[in-house]
């Protein structure tokens, strides 16, 4: 079994405008993360550490697809696969690398949290550390092995590299389910240890998937649009990332709403302070923000069939759920050290976090993307993924296993 | 499909190898015929003896629970072992146990279709059934724990005589309002997903009452694709509801206990994690139910290894989440900080029900690894054991969660034990006879397998056995149209997509495919426009948010305002599962409203039902009709143009 000799092996090299954006980010990002850090290194410290958990979560949300695609022996998402892989393998060493200001700058954001006090529940620095580096090391095995056995599947076409890849994703989702969780706790709840909600590490991975989604749509039109996945593209793998992305709003929203209710009708005052503090300045209107702009925009949006198919709709819809996505976090992080409201004087400083890592990120992702087949040639579920039935985009009469 | 790679785009597209191809769903290369027959087997054949001997039972213990209920409401909730602290013994356990139970039906007909998976077909219309039987028998124990059940309508939106309505900041009413939406929406999918079905019970009947019966219950379906067109939108749209239905039905229960602030009880993953353990224990229960039936109905070729396979991979999966959720909450209390929490923990692993604990852990944690291994997920015995395992494990749960949360509080002085009594247990043993009876006559009187739906994963060229013969047309054709018009049988399913074009591009109106299944392609080749039906769901979508916001609001802060716990009298986070619930229940009834009116149902009387012709098209035929009161009807013309693409003419109407 050859892998398809006519095909472009990778991507073609973009118009040189394309290509310099990456340095742009990076470039512009830097000058102002350097320019923040000698201003306010706990600001800086804050916004950086914003930003990794924003780009975490979009790789780790891409990890949990591909181990999804092996574990469901799923036929659609075959095309997309490989963009999933690279964006997952961006976890090391690239955000392994993002943590480290974030470890160097602990003291400053968990404050005495990672140190020890009398009554919040404490945890000792190096047994945070120690976790932390636990995590980066379970993905980077874990995206390592996947990349490694689908490449070796472009190569050999083997049903070995097929049972390799399903049980290594059945090992993976065990995985991912306890250093997502440990990343939640660590870097998210860490920074108000007194506030114990037990649906917090759901609510971060239904984010990260929802904002992983998001941005696989984005980079298949992307593709599609340059050429490079045209071939495998079809309305399926469109129509289904948009159902994905609608169920994960809801799933999202469902995990925020039962624990706002819960927490609300309980009323204790060792947990509503969290939502309390939330209630301060804008953050209040940040908030309603996020009911109605992370929630109900997309939810509506998503509705119809035909509109999940619409490049013009769904672009700026995709967008516009990564800055919800990056808002969601920012309600989080960001009111611990700016309580009175959002600090508006320091948005510059988020913005060239985002764009430097970003940067970063993107010309990561694109040297990867350039480097191998853009799609997994041998899956043996791409004839199935493109197969012509006449399939009714939504109707029971759909059968894949008999195409007629 | 052809062996040989295929090149699409450039992309060689080789087909996967032979250890890698999927299973057919439908094993052995049955045909759609064969599966007519075997689905309706039981419920037209004989009685088996082992339906008898599992009936007779069953409905002891049906009169068992409905002596003990008496016994109950006659004397008092006392019988039963609650009693303070543990005011919700068993009657909550197993309200939860049962509610739960219920979920895997509404996954598996409504979440797999929305997953395109389409193995549901061959399991759905028992898992539903049981679904069904579920609630029912969960809605006994709410109902007859308040103790004076004659008051029960209290829960309903209706002032009493002093002017008080329901209390919508209580959880227990949105319990109330999420179990009568869930069953009402169950009820509905149940039925909607029967209609074809019955059809080809009805056209398969041999005595008049049967035929009666099914022809009343089938609605006049003729499996006509301007009926399925309509008919597909309204599932897949009745699915799309009761999919978050399903999600906020356990979740409301969990609120019962999550909302307070009890150790245990209190924790904000309980919503997800209830869901989790539904179907986890529900999928138990089906395959418990499933593994046996397959084989005394010989549906081994229709409920395969492959079925049973999926099946244990969303159990595994469940479990999976309902374990991270134990040991999620499990850290949360021992690292969080908070001594209650931790105490409550402490009471479970070392507690006086410790053995709950123990035994709960080892059927809902540590056995449901077992299917990881292939080999066993094909041992239909071992998967059984296990299946029945988690059903006990997931009972454990609940128990260890309710009555070992009441058992401590906070106050020391407060501690207690709880103990059944002989009633509990009587009752419990009852409801599994109101169960099994309902199932039992469900079996033995509906198809138990979607017959429409298995056939379409039937082979397309499966030959079909046993054809009728056919009426040639007569050599000389009547001058005039006679009767309702002229069909014409196609052999494939193709055939009938190219006829149907053909027919539309030569100017007929009044004219339609009748198919056993909804065909792919149909309604691009009839040139029919997309279902109006989704304007239905969301216009009963709306109607019920606005009336459920607007109930809560009037009843809670205008009309008998009242002041819970320092609560705002009104609250759009309270008034959000009451609405959330109308919205389903009114979206659906939309659905269902909108189906009717559209395809025009109820059709008592239908002239097409009445030919012999007719009879075997719900079975397994492809038949086209062009009615004589299409304005461009000639009967020679007709004839000849459907001869000419293939199709092999039945006797017309009035002949």
């Amino acid at each position: 079994m050859n892998p398809a000799r006519d095909l472009p092996a990778s991507t073609p090299p973009a118009p040189a405008g394309e290509r310099r954006w990456p340095d742009a980010l990076i470039i512009l990002g830097g000058t102002g993360v350097l320019a923040g850090l000698w201003l306010d290194a706990r600001h800086a410290a804050f916004a950086w550490l914003l930003a990794f958990l924003f780009y975490l979560s979009l790789s780790l949300g891409a990890l949990f697809l591909v181990l999804m695609h092996h574990l469901f022996d799923a036929a659609w998402s075959a095309p997309l696969r490989r963009v999933c892989e690279h964006l997952a393998a961006l976890v090391f060493p690239w955000l392994a690398l993002a943590f480290l200001p974030v470890a160097a700058f602990a003291s400053h954001i968990f404050g005495g949290n990672l140190r020890g006090g009398s009554s919040a529940p404490t945890l000792a620095a190096p047994a945070w550390l120690a976790a932390s580096a636990f995590c980066f090391v379970a993905w980077w095995w874990l995206t390592r092995r996947l990349r490694f056995w689908s490449l070796e599947q472009d190569r050999t076409g083997a049903v070995e590299c097929v049972r390799r890849l399903r049980t290594c994703s059945g090992a993976g989702i065990v995985m991912l389910a306890i250093t997502l969780t440990l990343a939640a706790v660590l870097w998210l709840e860490r920074l108000t240890p007194q506030w114990v909600s037990t649906v917090v590490p759901l609510g971060f991975f239904a984010g990260s998937v929802w904002v992983a989604v998001a941005a696989v749509y984005l980079i298949a039109l992307a593709l599609r649009r340059n050429g490079v996945l045209a071939p495998v593209l079809s309305a399926r793998q469109f129509y289904f990332l948009g159902i994905v992305l609608f169920a994960f709003t809801i799933l999202h929203a469902y995990f925020e709403f039962s624990q706002y209710l819960i927490i609300w009708n309980a009323n204790l005052p060792a947990e509503t302070f969290w939502f309390g503090l939330r209630e301060q300045g804008t953050w209040f209107a940040a908030g309603l923000i996020l009911v109605f702009g992370h929630f109900l925009v997309p939810f509506l949006a998503l509705m119809r069939m035909d509109l999940k198919l619409r490049a013009g709709w769904m672009a700026p819809l995709c967008v516009w759920i990564g800055l919800m996505h990056w808002l969601d976090l920012a309600f989080w992080v960001q009111p611990v050290i700016a309580p009175a409201g959002w600090p508006w004087q320091w948005a510059w400083l988020d913005a060239a976090c985002l764009a430097l890592l970003g940067g970063i990120l993107a010309k990561a992702f694109r040297k990867d993307l350039a480097a191998h087949a853009p799609f997994p040639v041998n899956d043996p579920r791409l004839a199935e993924a493109l197969a012509e039935t006449e399939e009714t985009i939504g109707g029971l009469a759909a059968n894949p296993d008999n195409p007629e | 499909m052809t062996k040989t790679a295929a090149i699409r785009n450039g992309v060689r597209l080789a087909p996967p190898p032979p250890e890698l191809a999927r299973e057919p769903w439908v094993a052995n290369q049955r045909s759609a015929a064969w599966v007519a027959d075997r689905g309706a087997a039981l419920a037209e054949g004989r009685t088996p003896r082992w339906w008898w001997r599992a009936f007779v039972p069953s409905v002891l213990a049906l009169l068992l629970l409905v002596t003990l209920l008496a016994y109950q409401v006659s004397t008092g909730v006392g019988v039963w072992g609650n009693n303070a602290p543990v005011m919700w013994g068993w009657d909550i356990v197993n309200f939860v146990w049962w509610i739960g139970l219920a979920h895997a039906g509404t996954l598996i007909s409504a979440i797999l279709l929305l997953l395109r998976q389409h193995w549901r077909a061959a399991v759905n219309r028992t898992a539903e059934a049981m679904t069904i039987f579920a609630v029912l028998c969960a809605a006994i124990y709410p109902a007859l724990h308040v103790g004076r059940a004659w008051w029960d309508w209290w829960l309903l939106p209706v002032p009493n005589s002093t002017g008080l309505w329901p209390q919508f900041r209580s959880p227990l009413i949105w319990d109330f309002l999420a179990l009568g939406t869930y069953f009402t929406v169950s009820l509905l999918f149940w039925y909607l997903g029967l209609v074809p079905d019955l059809a080809v019970m009805r056209d398969r009947a041999r005595t008049r009452l049967r035929k009666l019966a099914y022809g009343w219950f089938a609605l006049g379906w003729t499996g006509s694709n301007r009926q399925w067109r309509h008919y597909q939108k309204a599932y897949l749209l009745l699915a799309g509801l009761a999919t978050p239905l399903v999600l906020s039905v356990h979740s409301i229960v969990s609120l019962d206990f999550a909302v307070t602030q009890l150790p245990g009880w209190h924790s904000t993953i309980f919503p997800p994690y209830f869901v989790a353990g539904a179907v986890f224990s529900g999928f138990g229960l089906v395959l418990a139910l499933v593994i046996p039936l397959r084989r005394r109905c010989g549906l081994e070729d229709v409920i395969t290894q492959r079925h049973l396979d999926a099946m244990c991979k969303v159990t595994l999966a469940a479990g999976g989440i309902v374990a991270y959720a134990y040991a999620v909450e499990f850290c949360a209390a021992w690292f969080g900080g908070n001594p209650d929490e931790r105490a409550a923990w402490a009471n479970r692993i070392a507690g006086p029900s410790a053995w709950a604990f123990r035994v709960m852990i080892l059927c809902n944690v540590a056995l449901p690894q077992l299917l990881w291994s292939r080999r066993m997920r094909r041992q239909p015995g071992v998967v059984l054991v296990v299946a029945v395992l988690i059903n006990v494990g997931m009972w454990l749960e609940r128990f260890v969660i309710i009555a070992g949360s009441l058992e401590r509080d906070f106050l020391p002085a407060n501690w207690g034990a709880f103990r059944p009594t002989w009633v509990d247990i009587g009752t419990f043993i009852g409801t599994f006879g109101l169960f099994f009876t309902c199932f039992l006559l469900f079996l033995r009187f509906l198809p138990m397998i979607s017959i429409t739906e298995v056939k379409y994963l039937t082979p397309p060229a499966a030959p079909a056995a046993g054809r009728p013969t056919f009426v040639e047309p007569k050599p000389t054709a009547p001058a005039r149209p006679t009767g309702f018009g002229v069909l014409a049988e196609f052999a494939t399913r193709e055939d009938a997509r190219r006829a149907a074009r053909r027919v539309r591009a030569a100017g007929y109106r009044r004219w339609d495919v009748f198919t056993p299944h909804p065909l792919a392609g149909l309604d691009r080749a009839m040139g029919l426009k997309p279902s109006p039906i989704g304007w239905f769901a969301f216009g009963g979508g709306v109607i019920g948010f606005v009336t459920g916001v607007w109930l809560v609001w009037f009843t809670n802060a205008v009309d008998y305002p009242i002041l819970v716990g320092g609560k705002p009298m009104f609250s759009p986070v309270v008034a959000i599962p009451p609405a959330f619930e109308l919205t389903i229940l009114f979206g659906a009834i939309g659905v269902v409203t909108g189906l009717l009116w559209r395809s025009r149902l109820p059709c008592l009387h239908h002239p097409l039902l009445h030919r012999r012709g007719f009879k075997p098209l719900t079975r397994d035929r492809l038949c086209l009709v062009i009615e004589a009161a299409d304005p461009k009807f000639s009967e020679t013309e007709v004839r000849q143009l459907l001869t000419s693409l293939g199709g092999r003419l039945i006797k017309s109407a009035g002949e």
